[in-house]
């Protein structure tokens, strides 16, 4: 999975436990609420059940008194306290929701209150009026009956209050501490997932993007010798490939640009130096020529003389070679078709190619697009290119020609062979002046610089590729065609743009 | 019959002047051969000689043979000689300097003995 497909997941999740968290919070807080809302009105009803107690009992006692000692104020004392039970019961009527609940309900005892008053009453008003112990005597059991199951049930009533009261904290405890414990869940959830988070963005991220950073610092301190290993397929293995892939095409560049800054600065020196030996060759020609035409066919000395004669004209062709190099004439560009121009030089090369035994392969795309430059050194570059390659199958072989388009509108030619090959550590300097694998005599080992010369002049590039010794070789020319897309610079040919190239 | 009979040389090297000496020595008929090493001495001395041939090396000290041939052209406008150019082979810009000048032929060095010959034929064939 992507990091940021990983990233976002993750963010996601905590996101989640935080709301949740919240939420268990929240919750905690109106649960908490709701019962302290229970609490205040459980609080109230035990302070009206304990006032209507106490006003119950001086009722109670106030009746008992007038019973005993028949005192007008003690009956009225009894009908004030009356007035106030009921006032008391009016209250906690108020107070009281509509709730079902365990506690004994206002309605139970002003009802109990409403029955022991009928009878109350009864029996006061008898006393009032002074009737025989007889009747009195009558009443009295369930009288007293009531007043006790009145009392009894008022005393539950303060009783069950505080136990109700006391319960209603406790459960109000109890869920608030039951929403804590959810949201501390949830709380340490998100820590720990924040914690492997954390570990995890510094494993797969932070760790190796020092490397990545290390690594780019020293390509940019001038080590394109530096790759990475990195095997993960998501960003940041992406970013190491592309690194790798950068630093490579550096290495190419950098080593192209290396070859070419020697290549001109040993072009100047050859150049300088050609210029010195012209005098003095002119001095060892001419003389020798001119002593060839004083001896006779005859003379033992003219074998020599003519030998001083060939060397002396082998120097002229190193010499005029080097300066080519060196300081190259300008070239008539004009539109060249490659495709014509190959069969003129096999043709050319077709007598040399059939007594070494070369067979010659040609892959010559048709429809080619024509190539801007000099037919005359482009057919140098091709000729030399053969010339090599069948000196480097002594005993036969076969020379493939294959011409195709590539990236951006350039064409490239290749000419393999199936010859000596060129080891690895050769392959950068076969195109320098005088550098030749062949036996002295053989080649003046200019022939490739000047061949690359040509083909960097026509702002295309030249390549060696082999994989070692006896294994043949291949040379790459690449060219711009009439429709190639211009070049960032002189020379520069994309087979160092990156990612253009289609092989 | 030699149409030149009088050379002006002008090189400063010994070896080229050296083997120009041997290899016009056996030449058909009087031939007076001057040799300068330097353009001032090149430029006086065929002002006061007039030959039918020069012989006009490029790299020369002090004064180079462009200058020395372009004295030359405006100092004997009306019968100058024949400029022979002898360069170096290929330097940048040389073949376009010389037609420009409107030089007689040039040889590029070093050059054969037939290379040579093949350059003077056509003065020879002039008269």
């Amino acid at each position: 999975m992507s990091i940021r497909l990983r990233l976002a997941w993750a963010f996601l999740v905590m996101t989640g436990l935080v709301v949740l968290t919240g939420t268990a919070l929240l919750f905690t807080q109106q649960v908490g609420e709701r019962y302290a809302l229970l609490g205040l009105r459980a609080a109230r009803v035990g302070q009206i059940t304990r006032e209507l107690q106490v006003q119950l009992n001086r009722h109670l006692r106030a009746m008992d008194f007038f019973l005993l000692l028949g005192e007008a104020s003690d009956r009225q004392r009894f009908e004030e306290t009356g007035g106030e039970v009921r006032r008391i019961l009016k209250e906690w009527q108020e107070v009281t929701t509509h709730e079902p609940s365990e506690w004994i309900d206002y309605r139970q005892v002003a009802r109990a209150y409403d029955r022991f008053r009928q009878t109350a009453d009864q029996v006061i008003t008898l006393r009032a009026e002074a009737p025989g112990p007889a009747l009195w005597q009558l009443l009295e059991r369930p009288f007293l009956t009531e007043s006790e199951l009145l009392k009894r049930l008022v005393d539950q009533t303060v009783q069950q209050d505080l136990a109700g009261r006391e319960a209603v904290s406790a459960q109000g405890r109890r869920v608030r501490q039951l929403g804590l414990n959810v949201a501390l869940v949830f709380s340490a959830l998100a820590i720990l997932m924040a914690l492997g988070l954390a570990w995890w963005i510094f494993r797969s991220v932070a760790q190796p993007l020092r490397v990545l950073i290390k690594a780019a610092e020293s390509i940019g301190q001038g080590d394109l010798t530096v790759r990475l290993a990195m095997s993960r397929r998501h960003e940041i293995g992406q970013l190491a490939l592309a690194l790798n892939q950068m630093a490579e095409n550096l290495e190419r560049l950098q080593t192209q640009v290396i070859q070419m800054h020697r290549m001109s600065a040993l072009g100047q020196v050859a150049g300088g130096v050609a210029h010195e030996l012209n005098n003095p060759l002119t001095g060892v020609l001419g003389p020798a020529q001119l002593l060839k035409q004083q001896l006779p066919l005859g003379n033992p000395h003219r074998e020599m003389i003519e030998r001083i004669e060939a060397s002396a004209l082998r120097c002229r062709k190193i010499v005029r070679e080097l300066l080519d190099f060196a300081r190259p004439t300008k070239l008539e560009m004009e539109e060249v078709n490659l495709t014509a121009l190959w069969e003129d030089t096999l043709a050319l090369c077709h007598s040399d190619l059939s007594v070494h035994n070369i067979t010659v392969q040609k892959n010559l795309l048709a429809g080619l697009p024509l190539v801007r430059g000099s037919r005359q050194s482009l057919q140098q570059v091709f000729l030399n290119l053969v010339t090599n390659a069948w000196q480097a199958m002594p005993g036969g072989g076969t020379l493939t020609i294959t011409t195709r388009l590539v990236a951006n509108g350039w064409v490239e030619t290749l000419v393999a062979d199936t010859g000596l090959g060129i080891p690895r550590q050769h392959l950068t300097r076969v195109f320098e002046p005088f550098f030749t694998t062949k036996e002295t005599g053989h080649g003046t080992g200019l022939g490739l610089s000047v061949s690359y010369g040509l083909i960097q002049r026509h702002g295309g590039s030249l390549e060696a590729q082999s994989e070692g010794a006896g294994k043949g070789t291949t040379f790459v020319v690449r060219l711009p065609s009439v429709f190639a897309l211009p070049a960032k610079g002189a020379g520069v040919s994309p087979s160092v743009s990156i990612g253009q190239t289609l092989s | 019959m030699s149409a030149i009979r009088s050379m002006v040389i002008v090189e400063d090297d010994p070896d080229v002047v050296q083997f120009l000496q041997a290899a016009l020595a056996g030449w058909d008929g009087p031939l007076k051969m001057s040799i300068c090493t330097n353009g001032q001495e090149a430029i006086a001395t065929i002002i006061r000689e007039q030959p039918d041939l020069v012989m006009l090396d490029l790299m020369l000290p002090r004064i180079s043979g462009f200058e020395v041939f372009r004295q030359i052209k405006t100092r004997c406008p009306g019968k100058r000689p024949k400029v022979l150019i002898i360069t170096a082979y290929h330097a940048d810009g040389t073949e376009a300097a010389i037609e420009s000048l409107g030089a007689d032929g040039f040889i590029a060095k070093p050059f054969t003995l037939e290379e040579l010959y093949d350059q003077l034929r056509p003065f020879l064939e002039t008269r």
